[in-house]
């Protein structure tokens, strides 16, 4: 007997069909599509179901109540007349009962503890372990985080959701504990490194609490980050307000963003005094990418984007989220991608992906950009001193206008170019370095410039150009 | 998984031990509950509750011993031996109530691999809600659902030892199949058998 007619009702596989044809009409007929994929996780349920032997004490137990008891057990005796004289014995012992007893209350239903739920991953970056029941492993993409897992990275990022808008992304060699994920109340413990937490408003019953040492930072609704160092935490808030304190409950130091907290590990809260940021430092607070991956998608089809396979030590940026170390499973909103690659020796790899709402893990290719000709080094080098020196009113003029908008623009930015083998430009980046903070406007235009730089053809190269912005004193 | 292996099958090796019982001699019946006694435990397991297992392993050495009398070497001892395990596991288990599965306080994490200890821990969990999710079964439904499902028996063979006809064991498999998922997707420790999988183009 089967709901689904094309089905053998003990099997549930499809009769008379060949392997290609039950393939073709599994995937066109919905009905047998989903008796076979119950039937497989039916299957894969009763695997569970092991064996175990029943002691030997059982057997022995079993064995002198057979043959060793004085009175011998006999089976129970199945007279039908016998049962119906009990059975309506008992019906009537039972309905005078009632007849006569008082109703007694329903016994109170026990009360169930609040279950944990887990987090969802949102990134996973080179190497990430997790520790679970005393036992560090490897995080892997399917991984979920559970409530007293234990999180370190290496060289590597991890964020996960906890809620819509609400996650944490933890930074490279750091480490962190996940001490509750109960509904309404989420509690993280920094070890070390720095968290970054992203909260949507929270209501009056709903609590985030982390814990870094002896401090805790309550949050109201915000964007925000504790760091953990020997001895000192450094609480970073973008926007929203959160309160440091000794407890997890009591009063402490109000930090409003955007706005920092330096404190010691130990020692009174009350000398401690917040100190708003502004201009740059705001603004970097502001565009850092560990907030992206903590306040996780925004929609509710995020898709796993798989960007593995590339050799050890390749630094990967998913869009504009920062650069990362390879692996990278990140789970992003559908839509257009844009994933680039950086491995050691080659040109940059770039990849655009279109990823699908509903899909499953999608893995990005990233080919090899084509092999690089043997460049003499120091022939390089000159031809970009060369090529840099004949641009050098650009780069100036790009650099005096920065100064005309605020007169600390100071710092060094890397560029970072690949020249192809006619000698042209073909990608450029700047970075600030050291975090340096620089207005927009310049590293564009310092990159407009260097697009326009022509090295000798032959010497195709991904290199990074330094650039020291001073001002003359 | 496969149908728990039977010490010697062949009805030659029994018949002396099973002649001697029929003789009645105490000695023989002991003797053949020693050499019995592993194989009747295993094949009731899952068809009753594990509780019950030693209970009911002796109602069924003294409905042996009741009925030896009666066996006449038509099928194989071992065969006999199986039919009267399920008869008497049906009967032991209709006398029991039904049993309702206790609700999970917390929702264990998805098993990992490579969690060593953890996954260990696990394992022992969904063992015992699976085992849980039997118990909530009617025992006609559960014993065709264990015989078929996890021993491998055809409808036919299950037809002939419960004493019914085929199209009643495929009426029973379907309703047992159909009451064990949906008590299977209602647990939240057990739900994820029953997601969607994940395939990466």
């Amino acid at each position: 007997m089967s709901a689904v007619p094309h089905l053998d009702p003990e099997s549930i596989e499809l009769h008379a069909l060949g392997q290609g044809a039950a393939t073709e009409h599994l995937s066109n007929c919905e009905a047998c599509r989903f008796a076979v994929q119950r039937a497989r996780a039916r299957r894969q349920m009763l695997g569970v179901l092991e064996e175990r032997p029943l002691p030997a004490a059982a057997f022995a137990r079993v064995e002198h109540r057979l043959f060793d008891e004085k009175e011998k057990v006999r089976p129970r005796p199945l007279w039908g007349w016998a049962w119906g004289v009990v059975v309506a014995a008992a019906i009537a012992a039972w309905g005078f009962w009632v007849r006569t007893e008082p109703a007694r209350p329903e016994p109170k239903a026990t009360a169930v503890r609040p279950a944990h739920f887990n987090a969802r991953l949102t990134l996973l970056e080179g190497e990430v372990e997790r520790q679970r029941s005393g036992v560090w492993s490897r995080l892997s993409p399917n991984d979920t985080v559970a409530a007293r897992d234990r999180l370190r990275t290496l060289q590597g990022r991890v964020a996960f959701s906890v809620g819509p808008g609400r996650g944490a992304t933890l930074g490279p060699e750091a480490e962190m504990a996940l001490e509750a994920l109960l509904p309404g109340e989420v509690r993280l413990s920094v070890e070390r490194g720095q968290v970054s937490c992203a909260v949507s408003p929270l209501s009056a019953q709903e609590s985030f609490l982390v814990r870094a040492g002896q401090r805790f930072v309550r949050v109201v609704g915000t964007q925000f980050a504790v760091t953990r160092a020997p001895g000192e935490v450094r609480v970073e808030v973008e926007h929203g307000t959160v309160v440091v304190s000794d407890t997890p409950d009591g009063p402490g130091v109000r930090v409003t963003g955007p706005g920092r907290l330096d404190v010691l590990d130990t020692g009174a809260l009350s000398s401690a005094a917040p100190a708003a940021l502004a201009g740059a430092a705001a603004q970097a607070l502001a565009t850092r990418p560990e907030w992206m991956w903590a306040a996780g998608p925004r929609t509710g089809g995020a898709v796993r984007l798989d960007v593995d396979g590339l050799p050890g030590g390749a630094r990967v940026q998913v869009d504009s989220a920062g650069w990362g170390w390879a692996p990278v499973y990140a789970f992003v909103d559908p839509g257009l991608h844009v994933v680039r690659a950086r491995v050691s020796g080659e040109a940059e790899r770039v990849s655009r992906v279109t990823l699908l709402s509903g899909s499953g893990p999608v893995g990005v290719d990233l080919p090899r950009a084509p092999a690089l000709l043997s460049a003499d080094p120091a022939a390089l080098a000159a031809a970009v001193r060369d090529a840099a020196g004949a641009h050098r009113p650009e780069l100036t003029y790009c650099y005096e206008h920065a100064l005309k908008q605020g007169p600390l623009v100071e710092g060094r930015l890397v560029l970072e170019l690949s020249v192809n083998a006619e000698g042209r430009v073909a990608s450029c980046s700047a970075v600030a370095e050291g975090g340096a903070v620089l207005p927009q406007g310049l590293a564009q235009c310092i990159v407009r410039s260097v697009r326009e730089w022509k090295l000798p053809a032959g010497m195709p190269a991904t290199l990074e150009l330094p650039v020291d912005l001073t001002p003359r004193r | 998984m496969a149908e728990p292996a039977v010490d010697e099958p062949t009805p030659d090796a029994w018949g002396p031990l099973v002649e001697r019982c029929r003789a009645g001699e105490q000695a023989a019946f002991r003797e053949l509950y020693r050499q019995c006694q592993g194989q009747v435990a295993s094949r009731l397991a899952f068809l009753v509750p594990r509780a019950d297992v030693e209970d009911v392993m002796q109602d069924v050495f003294v409905e042996v011993f009741r009925s030896i009398r009666r066996f006449e070497g038509r099928s194989s001892f071992t065969t006999w031996l199986y039919r009267l395990v399920v008869n008497v596991a049906l009967k032991s288990r209709r006398r029991g109530g039904k049993v309702k599965p206790q609700p999970v306080a917390e929702v264990p994490d998805q098993a990992d691999p490579a969690a060593g200890p953890d996954e260990a821990a696990m394992r022992q969990q969904r063992l015992a809600r699976v085992e849980g999710l039997l118990d909530t079964l009617a025992p006609k439904k559960r014993a065709v659902l264990v015989l078929h499902d996890l021993r491998g028996m055809d409808a036919a063979r299950i037809a002939e030892m419960t004493g019914t006809n085929i199209m009643t064991v495929r009426t029973r498999l379907f309703y047992a199949r159909h009451e064990f998922e949906a008590a299977a997707v209602a647990d939240p420790a057990l739900a994820e058998f029953f997601q969607e999988p994940k395939v990466k183009p």
